[in-house]
């Protein structure tokens, strides 16, 4: 399959600060890659490149083959860009953004309403269409910023950090959108900062770091570097440790570990979900009342303090706090 | 559609957009058309008394409409620092469009600025008893050299928007770069009030030689042909400067906007 994104050795520098030094990564076509990394990593940088809004010092890109840098007004029909901050106009409805977009595609005045109205009502925004956008929560205009990308109904799409500052549902309700994206043929290049984001949409995931790639494969791949998710049970008895150990192995297929002092039983698991709920059935038969009893997933910082031996700087509680 | 075509359609697409932001977020508009009414009122009737200038209303509007187009020429930063600052600018670039488009949408929208604030100029000229003596066509002559130099001032506006580091100075630089012009020329006072080692600076200042022209167009005798050519030469030279600089600049793309 051929790549519809290919970064080669890119490298930008911001006086002091070496914001990419030799990132490369591709993208086969229709798929999803997550670029995973905290905050300074270098995905902004590399999305801004990519988009054609920023030369590069060193290294080349391509969309759909054609090199960004030396072609940027071809590449630039080949693209869908939402930044990592929302460009929405506040002044004008969000049909009027969308309508002022199909105009500048050239799509004529009435095709250019059509796709909007169309727009509007895919990504869930038909009634506020009429509204100005500066009236528009944060989940809103993420899914009108992201509406706005797909107006010409770009074949590769560039995405910095979609869910940014969303709640819960917010950005399930992104991560819908996104999936029916990719299912209509998109190619993704995700930006996120969020190792769950990256598990749930991304076919492949590169974790950058200052610059550069530091780890890449699939999401399983990554997760079975790091250890994935586990299952923890936490006993107010601790007789009941043998009996609730047998039974975890049972539910997660082996690999049940014991931390008595902690009163706590865990083991790593593949669909939590389920396996929770079979869990929960089994333990109730036992007659045992667990103190508490949950998913634990690995985060971002658990995965860089695995591939790099340090946290990630600074930590990404740090970044949300400040943002 | 032509390339040209395509571009003058882009072109006009965003200037309605700016075009609609104006009339919905009014404030610029307002300042616009509202700040020559209080400078013509103020220098007309607090300061023209004072000062011994024969027919100094009919020095004054010229010059106060000189001033006007200036003024407004200059807010069309104000639009650029807010597109820069929210991230519009950039969503403009990654889209196939030409980059002229982008320009011409704004200084196009801002020729809505400079019409509402002549014409307030004008209306308040007009109100207080002050005519224009040449005929009509001098008289729109003059109107058209008004927006010709509102054109340049804008641009040079647009050079300055695109090159200063953070949205916040593009916003204060390319709206104030007008203001020590205005001041040290012959638009509200004749350059011969202004001490010695000014004058030079005043006579050959463009928002002088705009004003002495269209004083001239307007309530001068013989046709002003002179003042004029010299008028057009800053007006040229502006724009000359001005153009193809802000386009590579807008090429090379203003800083990105967070926080800036
Ligand atoms: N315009 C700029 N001027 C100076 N330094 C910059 C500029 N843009 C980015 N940087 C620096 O370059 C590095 C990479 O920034 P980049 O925005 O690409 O990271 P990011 O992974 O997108 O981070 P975040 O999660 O904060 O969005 C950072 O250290 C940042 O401070
Ligand atoms: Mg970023």
């Amino acid at each position: 399959m051929a790549d519809a994104i290919v970064a080669e050795g890119l490298a930008k520098r911001y006086g002091q600060v070496q914001a990419l030094a030799g990132l490369s990564l591709s993208v086969p076509q229709g798929t999803v890659l997550g670029v995973l990394g905290p905050t300074g990593a270098g995905k902004t940088t590399t999305v801004r490149i990519l988009a054609t809004l920023l030369r590069p010092d060193r290294g080349r890109g391509f969309v759909n083959g054609i090199d960004v840098v030396a072609e940027p007004e071809h590449a630039r029909r080949q693209l869908g860009v939402s930044a990592q901050q929302t460009a929405v106009d506040g002044f004008l409805t969000g049909f009027e953004q969308l309508e002022l977009l199909g105009r500048l595609h050239r799509l004529g005045r009435r095709r250019a309403r059509s796709r909007a109205e169309e727009l509007l009502e895919r990504l869930h925004l038909a009634e506020a269409g009429s509204r100005a956008v500066r009236t528009y929560p944060l989940a809103m205009r993420r899914r009108l910023d992201l509406a706005a990308a797909l107006v010409a109904a770009p074949p590769v799409l560039l995405l910095d950090e979609p869910t940014r500052g969303l709640d819960p549902r917010g950005r399930l309700g992104m991560w819908d959108v996104l999936t029916e994206r990719v299912r209509a043929g998109c190619t993704l290049l995700l930006c996120t900062a969020q190792l769950d984001e990256a598990d749930q949409l991304a076919d492949e995931i590169v974790v950058i770091d200052r610059g550069r790639v530091i780890a890449g494969g699939t999401p399983e791949e990554l997760k079975r570097r790091i250890g994935g998710e586990r299952i923890q049970v936490v006993l107010g008895n601790r007789a009941e440790t043998q009996v609730v150990e047998d039974i975890l192995n049972r539910v997660c297929g082996g690999q049940a570990a014991v931390l008595p002092d902690q009163h706590l039983v865990q083991a790593p698991v593949t669909g939590g979900a389920q396996a929770l709920v079979e869990l929960v059935r089994r333990l109730d038969a036992a007659g045992i009342e667990p103190v508490d009893i949950g998913i634990h997933r690995a985060s971002l910082d658990d995965m860089f303090l695995k591939l790099t031996g340090q946290a990630a700087t600074p930590t990404v509680a740090e970044e949300e706090a400040r943002t | 559609m032509s390339e040209l075509g395509a571009m003058l359609a882009g072109s006009a697409v965003l200037a309605r957009r700016n075009l609609r932001r104006a009339w919905r977020l009014p404030g610029l508009l307002l300042l616009a058309a509202g700040q020559p009414v209080a400078v013509a009122l103020f220098l007309g009737y607090v300061i023209g008394p004072v000062l011994a200038v024969t027919g100094y209303r009919d020095f004054l509007l010229p010059g106060v409409s000189t001033q006007a187009v200036a003024f407004a020429g200059g807010l069309v930063a104000v639009g650029l620092a807010a597109d820069r600052r929210r991230g519009a600018l950039d969503r403009l670039r990654a889209l196939p469009i030409s980059r002229w488009s982008v320009l011409f949408g704004h200084v196009g929208a801002n020729l809505g600025a400079q019409l509402a604030a002549l014409a307030t100029a004008v209306a308040t000229g007009l109100v207080t008893g002050w005519r224009i003596d040449a005929g009509p066509g001098r008289a729109l002559a003059g109107f058209a050299l008004l927006l010709a130099f509102g054109q340049a001032v804008a641009w040079v506006s647009v050079v300055l928007g695109l090159a200063a580091r953070t949205a916040q100075g593009a916003r204060r630089l390319g709206l104030v770069w007008t203001y020590p012009f205005v001041l040290v020329s012959c638009a509200f006072l004749p350059t011969g009030e202004l001490p010695g080692w000014l004058r030079p600076i005043a006579e050959w200042n463009p928002v002088s030689v705009v004003a002495t022209a269209l004083r001239e167009l307007w309530h001068g005798g013989a046709f002003p042909a002179r003042e004029l050519a010299l008028a057009l030469v800053w007006i040229v030279g502006l724009l000359v400067a001005a153009v193809p600089t802000a386009y590579r600049l807008l090429a090379r793309g203003p800083r990105p906007g967070a926080g800036a």
